[in-house]
């Protein structure tokens, strides 16, 4: 699991780097007096996360070939990540909900599916999901109140 | 005596201060709540309480969070010892010895030690901090830009090459950090820098949503995977504060394993967990009850405490003094203080030196909040524990997005702060750490900016930078800190000696 997503912050690294490469180069790197300007540091970072980022995944694939990876389930590292992505994905729909609706009726939404993802089987009965809608319903009217009117942070 | 007449003013104020104190006692609360709470960290607890400081004064704000950080580190031996579950990272070393004393009985007695090492490591650390402090800024305020860029390369260089074996991550994630402090405006140029000309990027990124996104977002989503503990709460506290005698037997422990945390909070990244290893591997080897270590000694429950709450000093002294964070939590503590309009940094104690002493003196309130805290609230925090995690993690997550959206009414900065999480979670299953990047994007400005001005001042001459005897000791370390670590292991390696265990806190 480690290395697939070590690849992939790789590959996701290995493109920023492209991308960002052209506006890193285009400005200059040295002032006449042999200061540095405003282009050095972008094109220091450019190079240098392009070569570690390949660095890295070559250190992590030799150790995994060398048998030195790094223990761990590979199943519970799935899990983690089906659930992480998903918990994930939920925030993002939070924040284009938010954008539609009022912060209550977004955040209450959020609140109650992303409860419903992580319970545990245990609470997963009419009690629990009640207590999931309470909880969130009030919990999100709370931070509202206390936001817009306590802190003076209008939350739409 | 200027510093004490400056120290003894501050207490003053605070003591003839209702509100400030309040403010501290309740930091001290949430701190142990967020402490007693495993998976829930101090780190987290500073950034979603930032919000709440927006109306208050500086130094009340600052005063209530670093509250929360000595709390958190206080409230971690509460699952440690009932549940052998520390409830933060530093805790851990407390399980050793604090879980096999509940299992003996002793668990109320095993609380009573921790909370008193607790409190005298807390108060330890805040004399270091007082006298080392003022120092340090005034002997910072010598140092010229050539100086103070090879002191920022040293601090990003020294938390990149901490986790063994992962040099090559480390450095990556601290270059990641530099590049995202390189977006925005230029600050000499005007020139615009991977702004795709678009005006949410001129702004450029804000500290706190990238905090939030790469230390809370991946931390929150690693707590759902957390045991849920049960504990119940013993009948009687009877017996909580060790006898005189028996906790005098233990003071040179304890001031040691002070010490001890003092030292590593002031190196940037060791933090809690390698100061209570180290305390606790030398609290075992001057006990003559060696042999009950690990099997419920008192001693390595003082050792373990003592050095983690050392550490909150000694961590907040190079925050103060040069503007570079000890660990996590003081990075967010970094974020609040320019939030408030603070630049920690050598020049805070000449621009806001009341503030500064202000906040010094809370750090004594806070740590004697402790005791009461701790033994009043002891139950309620026990029942914590009970509280389900699939209700509270949605919560934090629902304060994570709206506190950075209120840092300044910006979608832009909830945006980037998800970005980063999403980025900083997938780092963390990719084994590089988030740290480095974190103290990358607070140094990377303090680099570039230092370097050009030293650069100008020298006329382009690269070897200022070696000609200078500071600066050149500096970049001596800097190197040192990135060839050491490998030889030393590989050295231990070889003689077939214990290599020191990196806290979890940094393998992530």
């Amino acid at each position: 699991m480690q290395r697939a997503a070590s690849a992939f912050v790789t590959l996701f690294l290995m493109g920023l780097c492209i991308l960002l490469a052209g506006p890193a180069f285009e400005m200059r790197a040295f002032g006449r007096s042999g200061s540095i300007d405003a282009g050095a540091l972008p094109q220091a970072v450019v190079v240098v996360v392009a070569v570690l980022a390949i660095l890295a995944f070559s250190s992590d694939a030799f150790d995994h070939f060398r048998g030195r990876a790094e223990g761990g389930s590979s199943t519970r590292g799935m899990t983690v990540l089906l659930i992480g992505g998903a918990v994930l994905l939920l925030l993002a729909g939070f924040l284009a909900l938010w954008s539609r609706l009022a912060f209550p009726i977004a955040a209450a939404a959020f609140m109650t599916s992303t409860s419903l993802l992580i319970a545990p089987p245990e609470t997963r009965n009419l009690r629990g999901y009640t207590t999931i809608v309470v909880v969130s319903v009030a919990f999100s009217l709370g931070v509202w109140l206390a936001f817009t009117y306590l802190l003076g942070v209008p939350l739409r | 005596m200027e510093n004490l007449g400056l120290l003894g003013d501050a207490i003053f104020f605070e003591l003839s201060n209702p509100l400030i104190l309040a403010l501290t006692l309740f930091g001290v609360v949430v701190g142990f709540t967020f402490g007693a709470t495993p998976g829930l960290t101090a780190t987290m607890g500073v950034a979603l309480f930032v919000p709440l400081t927006f109306p208050l004064p500086a130094d009340y704000a600052i005063s209530m969070m670093i509250a929360l950080y000595c709390g958190s580190m206080a409230g971690g031996a509460i699952p440690a010892i009932l549940l052998n579950i520390p409830g933060t990272p530093s805790a851990v070393v407390t399980t050793i010895d604090g879980y096999p004393m509940a299992r003996n009985g002793l668990a109320v007695r095993a609380y009573g030690w921790a909370l008193i090492s607790s409190v005298m490591g807390g108060l330890v650390a805040w004399v270091a901090l007082v006298t080392i402090a003022p120092a340090l800024a005034r002997l910072a305020l010598r140092l010229g830009p050539a100086e103070y860029a090879a002191v920022a390369l040293l601090g990003m260089t020294i938390i990149a090459t901490i986790i063994p074996g992962k040099l090559s991550k480390g450095l990556l994630a601290a270059a990641i950090g530099v590049g995202l402090s390189v977006v925005g405006l230029d600050q000499i140029t005007g020139q615009g820098r991977w702004t795709f000309d678009t005006l949410a990027l001129m702004r450029g990124i804000d500290i706190m949503p990238a905090l939030i996104g790469l230390l809370v977002i991946p931390e929150l989503l690693k707590s759902i995977f957390e045991k849920q503990g049960h504990a119940s709460a013993p009948k009687s506290l009877k017996g909580m504060l060790p006898p005189i005698r028996e906790w005098l037997g233990q003071l040179v422990n304890t001031l040691r394993s002070a010490a001890i945390g003092v030292a590593t909070g002031i190196v940037p990244a060791l933090g809690g967990s390698v100061g209570s290893l180290i305390a606790y591997d030398q609290a075992r080897r001057f006990d003559r009850n060696r042999k009950q270590y690990g099997k419920g000694a008192p001693g390595g429950v003082v050792a373990s405490e003592a050095a983690n709450n050392g550490v909150t000093g000694g961590a907040l002294i190079p925050l103060l003094t040069l503007g570079i964070p000890g660990d996590t939590v003081t990075a967010m503590l970094l974020g609040g203080l320019m939030i408030h309009g603070l630049q920690p940094g050598p020049r805070l104690f000449e621009t806001s030196g009341d503030i500064v002493w202000n906040i010094m003196a809370s750090v004594m309130f806070a740590n004697l909040f402790i005791i009461v805290v701790g033994l009043i609230g002891f139950r309620f925090f026990v029942r914590v524990l009970d509280v389900p995690r699939h209700l509270l993690t949605p919560a934090l997550f629902v304060l994570a997005v709206v506190g950075t959206y209120s840092l300044a009414n910006q979608w832009f900065d909830v945006v980037i702060m998800l970005g980063l999480g999403t980025f900083g979670f997938a780092a963390m299953m990719a084994g590089i750490p988030v740290y480095p990047m974190v103290i990358g994007v607070i140094l990377g400005p303090l680099l570039e900016s230092e370097l050009r001005r030293a650069l100008v001042i020298s006329g382009g001459d690269w070897t200022t930078f070696l000609t200078r005897p500071v600066s050149a000791t500096i970049l001596a370390l800097t190197l040192a800190a990135l060839v050491l670590p490998p030889v030393i292991r590989a050295i231990a390696r070889r003689r077939g000696g214990l290599v020191p265990q990196v806290p979890k806190e940094y393998q992530e």
